[in-house]
């Protein structure tokens, strides 16, 4: 097959300057987002099974975190970790483990606490643009969970979408062309 | 040297293509080069389109934004043209995308909890009275004309890219309030409001199973100023507190847990917390709210977990303090019930002792033996923690307790 050299140099211009459009705007977006000042939060879901905790899942968003004034002297200890290993900020929880119930019976109070070995439970802590991990430490001080945090930009995700589109197409093209050449060869 | 042969000889050199090939301008590629140049061009193509589409887009919603923001001046200045009081009610089209239209004037007192964000973008843009949600990502108009009642911002809900208001008119400019009062769009309502968050406690209420937003507001009104605020040590130490509540439904992934008679109100913690982010959330309270006849057949209790309460609001309503006791000191249950507690470890309880001596240095203690199991004693006959149905007090060791925890934050 015989190509223009020309066509290949304008395609590799194009794919740079489309490119260099897509990363202008997304780096835009960032900044005006960030002038807004907004409070924003990590909520974090979590499991806890008999001393081992696992990560449901993670989000991001505008709201409110509890300020921690009361924490309690010991139990885990949850601290989120800047790029550059800085603290950036740390708190003490109590795994929840204890449900108390309560009803009024024959105009008497009755209830009873139940005792969990396993549990669901969710943390909101301040939201810091550098926070590279998320770690929990239990009572002993050993480190019993991590998460990175990955923040994907608007721009990174933009760029994924249109790489995956733009090679999907580019796979039809291709089986249509060779779905062509096999049928020209016979 | 011309900028086409310059360009050439670039191609040239980046390419690494051979003197003889470019100057027959073209040559020949194997199969993998070629699967690499139409993936190229389609990736390449499709930001393209992509790209262009966008702006498509972006275009076509400024303009839809320019037709609302005239059309709402255009109402506003003809409604302020008509006689005194006289009502008008409008409905306007705006891009769908737009989930509810804020009208705020930045040089009165902005509750900052109504809508995320907004206050601070009213701070940014002082001159503005017209804010669109989501707030971070849309511009902001000014209005004549435009007049506001108390309620400062007001955001009103759109429905399918429309949003109906009624307008009223007071003399050189129009009143806008929302047509209808469900459409009113608020994020985190202030109930009792007595500082800066990070210097209170802040407790915020949801709701779970109310089908009119007024009840629930009715309810939360009563719980705290009723119960909570009427309750020492809080009655006393109210200033430390703020109320708030989150009026918009959400799942809370609530459900009736238990066997038998055993049956309590669970939720889902994740969606707790999500919902109570709309708000300063110290401790959180969920009102369930239940029928007393359906809840005389089948009893649900109130339950205690983390630093959230779900409260069966057929129960006795001083249940509310009886759970906060739980949350917020920590205070054991002081009824007694063997079967139930006969797992438990309480050595490091605070209120349900080993021996009356355990009480000792605090005068007025009633020391009775039953503190959730038999062999424990208790600091008084009747306190909320024991019996909230027939005692409406926290009684002195459970008041200290929660006192000192108050204490905390006022340091």
């Amino acid at each position: 097959m015989k190509i223009n050299w020309r066509l290949w140099c304008f395609t590799l211009l194009a794919v740079l300057l489309v490119v260099g459009r897509v990363s202008t705007e997304a780096a835009e977006v960032d900044d005006e987002s960030a002038g807004i000042g907004n409070e924003k939060v990590f909520l974090i879901g979590l499991s806890y099974d008999n001393g081992r905790i696992k990560l449901n899942e993670m989000i991001a968003k505008i709201g409110y975190a509890p300020d921690r004034k009361l924490q309690p002297d010991e139990g885990f200890r949850g601290e989120m970790v800047s790029f550059e290993e800085e603290v950036l900020y740390s708190f003490r929880f109590d795994v929840p483990l204890k449900i108390n119930t309560d009803v009024i019976d024959n105009n008497e109070v009755s209830g009873n606490v139940i005792v969990l070995n396993e549990t669901n439970f969710a943390l909101l802590v301040p939201y810091f643009e550098e926070t590279k991990e998320i770690n929990i430490y239990d009572e002993n001080d050993e480190r019993v969970f991590s998460a990175k945090v990955y923040k994907p930009s608007a721009g990174n995700r933009r760029w994924l979408l249109m790489a995956v589109i733009g090679l999907i197409v580019g796979g039809v093209f291709m089986v249509v062309y060779l779905g062509l050449r096999k049928k020209r060869k016979k | 040297m011309g900028l086409k042969t310059g360009f050439q000889r670039f191609c040239r050199l980046r390419l690494g293509l051979s003197r003889r090939m470019t100057q027959r301008a073209q040559f020949s590629l194997g199969l993998p080069v070629v699967i690499i140049l139409v993936v190229i061009f389609s990736v390449a193509l499709v930001f393209f389109v992509m790209d262009r589409l966008a702006d498509i887009n972006s275009l076509v919603k400024e303009k839809e934004l320019g037709n609302f923001v005239t059309s709402l001046n255009n109402v506003l200045e003809k409604q302020s043209a008509e006689s005194y009081d006289s009502t008008e009610f409008v409905t306007l089209s705006l891009p769908e995308e737009i989930g509810s239209v804020c009208f705020a004037d930045g040089s009165k007192e902005i509750d900052r909890f109504a809508k995320k964000g907004l206050a601070n973008r009213v701070m940014l843009d002082k001159t503005q009275n017209l804010f669109l949600s989501p707030i971070e990502e849309n511009p902001s108009f000014r209005l004549d004309n435009v007049e506001m009642g108390e309620v400062n911002p007001l955001c009103v809900k759109t429905r399918q890219g429309k949003i109906s208001l009624k307008l009223t008119n007071k003399g050189k400019s129009a009143l806008v309030e929302a047509k209808d009062v469900f459409d009113k769009d608020v994020d985190c309502v202030s109930v009792v409001y007595n500082g800066e968050p990070e210097e209170k406690i802040d407790v915020v209420f949801l709701n779970y199973g109310y089908t009119k937003e007024e009840e629930f507001a009715k309810d939360v009104n009563d719980y705290v100023n009723n119960i909570f605020l009427n309750t020492e040590p809080f009655k006393g130490k109210g200033d430390n507190f703020n109320f708030f509540r989150v009026d918009r439904q959400s799942s809370l992934g609530c459900s009736i847990k238990g066997t038998g008679l055993q049956l309590f109100i669970a939720c889902d913690s994740f969606s707790v917390k999500n919902a109570a982010s709309e708000c300063p959330n110290d401790y959180i309270f969920v009102l369930a709210e239940r029928s007393k006849i359906k809840d005389f057949v089948k009893p649900v209790r109130s339950s205690a977990f983390s630093n959230f309460a779900k409260i069966n609001t057929a129960d006795e309503k001083f249940v509310l303090v009886h759970e906060f006791g739980h949350i917020f000191s920590d205070l054991d249950d002081e009824y007694v019930d063997e079967g139930y507690y006969g797992g438990e470890d309480f050595s490091d309880s605070i209120n349900c002792k080993a021996s009356c001596e355990g009480f000792d240095g605090v005068d007025g203690i009633e020391c009775e033996e039953g503190c959730s199991v038999g062999k424990l004693y208790r600091s008084s006959k009747d306190s909320i923690m024991r019996d909230y149905y027939k005692s409406k007090e926290f009684m002195v060791w459970n008041t200290k307790i929660i006192e000192e925890k108050i204490g905390e934050y006022e340091d």
